[in-house]
């Protein structure tokens, strides 16, 4: 963690304005009714292989009010979409609509590229692909499967 | 409480009709057995495959038949359905049976309906005696039958022993005086009186303060939007205005006398003091905020508890700088080691007067430290209303409290680790509101004393039992509502005083009622005037009498055999557990040879007074 | 036949808590050994070292007392006087040398069957460990009794019935 992300938040100084304004955001309505239980990151399988990526923690963040923090991190763009969070959370926070909204406020922004939308969108693609191989390899011969695999790692 | 609550709505309006519809079940007189030679009648269950694809039940009856003074052995698939009972009131007519032995179920809900067929058949119901051969055999020893056979013939033949030596007694009945004492004019106080006044009974409400209302003078407005302050003028103009409801201001209730049903009280006003009758006993002194001792409290103007504040919101007096941060602290000097309980209404409160303070002071910033957000039920809305609507809630372990300073200025700095994000979070509130505990009253103690109820750890009132005695003492007669119970919200507080005023109610409604017959009995040639039992008895019990001797009032001594353990010259004997009955079960367990066994009288005399005096005690 | 199925242990249990707590275990259809008889007292207040000491003289194996948890007692300090009594009791036990250990109290809830169950087991195994009493009459001398009480009490009967 970075040195900005460990020092003393002062309360009276956050900016109360942002959870507002993501709350305005389409997908992200509900993010204030989050009552930090963490179901939601306990089911996620980005946190399960990076813990820094913890969906509760960038709620917090975002009800802190710690702006850029968030939108200027690359953890959110790690979210699979995968709709498990916001199928397991208690309080119908719809977090991965939730992130919809936050990168597309990063974007606005300028806090993250403009292209970064579609790359992300074309690595998801890709990632499928592997996956669909994947699964493929493992039911019909790994060999070829697996050079195929590297193959296309490397071209992307 | 809820259905006792709804009972007491329907009272009320049935209140005219009282008594109209009774009818009186009539038995057969009781048949003089005295001078007859015991003669029992062993009726053993299956209770359909219950018992019976366990135990060996026939062999059971061949084990029991051979028993001395056992006249009948027999086996039932029901013993408790009609026709059965109609068979053995046959049956104690034909053998001229005088004890009657049901192996069977428990006797802690099947005793009751045997002895009302023994009564049926014009036996003493005091006659009976049950084996507790299902829930404490068959069904514990489901896997080993034969084991399970031996200990159903051991356990029946240990009630024959029982049963040989038990006598008819009879129940004394006591005329019951149809008013009620209450002490506590709080809500609880005055929602039970207002509940048995309008179903006829009379009522002395006692309130040791110079005003009626309690803990509810200091709230303004409950979570749903009720304005307390109108409530509470309306339901004191109901009670000063009731026919039926005698109010004592400035008052304590300084003596009680006699048990359930008949007790006569002393109110002191003042000098003045005025002696009342009454059946029941409502203790409904309820419980004060503490003020804390942390956090600055007391030393800063600007630490409240969240009481303070509900009443500065609805006063209009709290004045905030723009951009103000409020803090709350939750759980303050409760749910720790020392005070373990927590006040349940505490996290709504702060939820409440969080959402006000955004309302009034929309640039407020309102952060609540909070352990555990307990706002039960539907007061989760109010929880997730107060989120929308901007309000921060920050957890923090026990482990690791805020940090707190007060600046010489009169700056109040507040840290705490947020644990998701994992970094301190530092504020200076303008406000710091705690959630204070809610502790039982000072003088409780003494009210333990006079009516001898007992106090629990957390210093509040112990009721009967939790689930099946919720709002009864143990001793019959009082009752308990309200916050001197446990902290709760003043809707709890009035459905469990409505709760009361149907219990009462089953108590003040009858002209009479009858006491157990399961008393102590002092033999005045053995006592030796040491006043053991007279402290030994929880309930006050023993008396002095004329002679100096000790006596046991019939209708206050409730049959724990205290007393009768430990009379130093064992003059007292406990009916329906004296020794030789108790010796008689263990004797007929242990030694199966024939002829009458065991003394009548203990073995070993010298072994009997362990109690010191409570005093003491520390 | 084993020992263990000859070992004859007498609970005495206090009708609030622990006799409740017993049939709670009966309608969890929990299992204990048994060997355990109990015997309903109106609070363990009125368990008086004399029935201990009856109960031992007379050859039973061990005895468990059960009453209510401290504080909990329906009157208040029955419980508390009744431990005072089952201590001294032990202490008489072991001066005889029969041994304390077949003699122990109890606290437990109505609520606690599985602890009832818990209990009985542990007392049980205590007693198994320990081996019957000194003081007990052999099987044959108990069934030699019944023997002699059944033709006493069929003459009894048989005078009865006609
Ligand atoms: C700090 C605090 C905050 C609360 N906040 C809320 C809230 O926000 N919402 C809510 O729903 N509920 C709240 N409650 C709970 C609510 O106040 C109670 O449920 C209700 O008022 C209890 O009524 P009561 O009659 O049992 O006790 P009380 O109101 O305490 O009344 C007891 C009365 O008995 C009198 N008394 C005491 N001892 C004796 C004696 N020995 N002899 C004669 N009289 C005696 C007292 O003077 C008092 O008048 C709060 C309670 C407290 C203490
Ligand atoms: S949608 Fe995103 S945040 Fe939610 S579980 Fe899936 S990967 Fe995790
Ligand atoms: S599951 Fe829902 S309520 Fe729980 S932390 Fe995640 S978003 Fe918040
Ligand atoms: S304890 Fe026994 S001897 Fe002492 S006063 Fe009571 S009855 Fe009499
Ligand atoms: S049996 Fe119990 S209640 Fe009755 S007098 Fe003795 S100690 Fe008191
Ligand atoms: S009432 Fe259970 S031990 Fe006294």
């Amino acid at each position: 963690m970075s040195e900005e992300q460990t020092k003393t938040i002062m309360v009276d100084n956050l900016d109360p304005g942002f959870r507002d304004e993501v709350a305005a955001v389409p997908g992200g309505e509900n993010i204030k009714k989050c009552f930090a239980c963490g179901t939601c990151a306990a089911g996620c399988p980005v946190t399960n292989i990076d813990e820094e990526y913890n969906c509760r923690r960038i709620i917090r963040q975002v009800l802190l009010g710690l702006r850029d923090e968030v939108l200027k991190s690359p953890l959110i763009w790690l979210c699979a979409m995968c709709y498990r969070c916001t199928a397991r959370c208690p309080q119908s926070v719809n977090f991965t609509d939730v992130m919809r909204a936050l990168r597309f406020l990063a974007v606005k922004e300028g806090a993250a590229p403009p292209d970064l939308l579609a790359d992300n969108d074309e690595i998801d693609r890709l990632t499928q692909l592997v996956r669909r191989d994947l699964i493929k390899g493992s039911t019909d011969g790994r060999k070829t499967v697996m050079e195929e695999l590297k193959a296309r790692i490397r071209q992307a | 409480m809820q259905a006792s609550a709804a009972a007491a709505r329907a009272m009320s309006l049935l209140a005219p009709a009282r008594g109209t519809c009774i009818r009186t079940k009539v038995y057969p007189p009781q048949r003089d057995v005295t001078d007859e030679p015991p003669r029992i009648g062993v009726f053993i269950c299956h209770c359909g495959s219950n018992i019976a694809s366990v135990v060996d039940v026939e062999e059971v009856v061949r084990r029991t038949a051979v028993l001395p003074n056992v006249v009948l052995a027999e086996h039932n698939i029901y013993t408790c359905a009609d026709d059965t009972q109609d068979t053995i009131k046959d049956k104690i007519g034909q053998y001229r049976l005088n004890r009657v032995i049901v192996a069977s179920c428990t006797p802690r809900t099947h005793e009751a309906i045997f002895r009302d067929t023994l009564r049926d058949a014009g036996l003493n119901p005091y006659l009976l005696e049950m084996a507790n051969i299902r829930d404490q055999c068959s069904w514990v020893h489901s896997a080993a039958p034969d084991s399970a056979t031996r200990k159903a013939a051991d356990l029946v033949r240990m009630a024959v022993g029982r049963a040989a030596r038990l006598v008819p007694l009879t129940e004394d009945t006591v005329t019951v005086k149809g008013a009620a004492l209450i002490i506590g004019g709080g809500v609880a106080g005055m929602t039970a009186a207002l509940a048995m006044a309008d179903q006829g009974f009379p009522v002395h409400l006692v309130e040791k303060s110079e005003a009626l209302g309690g803990a509810a003078r200091d709230l303004f407005r409950t979570l749903d939007g009720l304005d307390v302050q109108a409530f509470l003028a309306e339901t004191i103009d109901r009670v000063i205005g009731h026919p039926r409801i005698t109010v004592h201001l400035h008052s304590h209730v300084t003596q009680v006398e006699g048990h359930v049903g008949d007790f006569t009280s002393v109110i002191t006003t003042g000098a003045k003091t005025r002696q009342v009758e009454h059946g029941v006993v409502v203790v409904a002194t309820g419980a004060v905020e503490g003020k804390p001792t942390t956090f600055g409290y007391g030393q800063s103007p600007r630490v409240i508890t969240q009481r303070d504040l509900s009443g500065q919101l609805a006063r209009g007096e709290l004045d905030l700088p723009k951009g103000a941060t409020v803090a709350m602290l939750q759980c303050v000097e409760q749910r720790t080691a020392d005070r373990p309980y927590c006040s349940r209404v505490c996290c709504t409160m702060a939820v409440q007067n969080a959402l006000a303070v955004r309302e009034r002071h929309p640039d407020a910033r309102v952060v609540v430290l909070y352990r555990d957000m307990r706002t039960y039920g539907f007061r989760e809305i109010a929880y997730k209303k107060a989120r929308q609507a901007g309000v921060l809630f920050v957890r923090f372990d026990d482990d690791a409290p805020p940090g707190f300073s007060l600046g010489a200025d009169g700056a109040i700095e507040l840290t705490v680790r947020d644990a998701i994000v994992q970094r301190d979070l530092l504020m200076r509130p303008s406000v710091l509101v705690l959630a204070a505990p809610i502790v039982g009253q000072h003088d409780r103690q003494e009210v333990s004393d006079l009516l001898r109820i007992p106090i629990n750890a957390d210093g509040f009132f112990l009721e009967a039992h939790v689930k099946l005695r919720p709002v009864d003492f143990a001793s019959e007669g009082l009752f308990l509502c309200g916050t001197a119970h446990a902290p709760k919200f003043l809707s709890e507080t009035i459905s469990q005083a409505s709760a009361v005023a149907a219990r009462a109610a089953s108590i003040l409604s009858r002209q009479t009622m009858p006491i157990g017959a399961q008393i102590a009995r002092v033999d005045p040639d053995k006592c030796v005037s040491c006043m053991t039992c007279v402290h030994v008895c929880p309930y006050l019990a023993p008396i002095v009498g004329d002679d100096n001797k000790a006596q046991v009032q019939p209708t206050v001594c409730m049959g724990c055999g205290s007393c009768t353990s430990e009379c130093p010259a064992k003059a007292i004997t406990l009916h329906h557990y004296t020794d030789a009955q108790i010796l008689g079960a263990i004797d007929r367990l242990l030694n199966a040879g024939p002829g009458p066994v065991g003394p009548g009288e203990g073995a070993y005399l010298e072994q009997v007074g362990v109690a010191r005096p409570r005093w003491t005690e520390g | 036949m084993d020992t263990d199925q000859e070992l004859v242990i007498l609970a005495l249990c206090c009708h609030y808590c622990a006799y409740a707590a017993a049939d709670m275990a009966g309608s969890m259809r929990l299992q204990y050994p048994g060997s355990v008889r109990v015997l309903r007292f109106p609070c363990t207040s009125k368990i008086e070292v004399n029935y201990l000491l009856t109960a031992f003289e007379r050859g039973i194996d061990g005895i468990l007392v059960a009453g209510c948890l401290e504080g909990g007692c329906h009157f208040l300090e029955g419980n508390l006087r009744a431990r005072r009594r089952v201590e001294r009791a032990k202490k008489l036990l072991d001066e005889i040398g029969l041994g304390a250990g077949r003699l122990e109290m109890f606290n437990l809830s109505s609520a606690e069957g599985p602890r009832f169950a818990e209990i009985a087991t542990e007392m049980h195994e205590r007693v198994v460990e320990l081996g019957p009493s000194p003081l007990r009459r052999g099987r044959e001398a108990v069934l030699a009794g019944v023997a002699g009480m059944a033709s006493l009490a069929e003459a009894v009967i048989a005078g009865e019935k006609t």
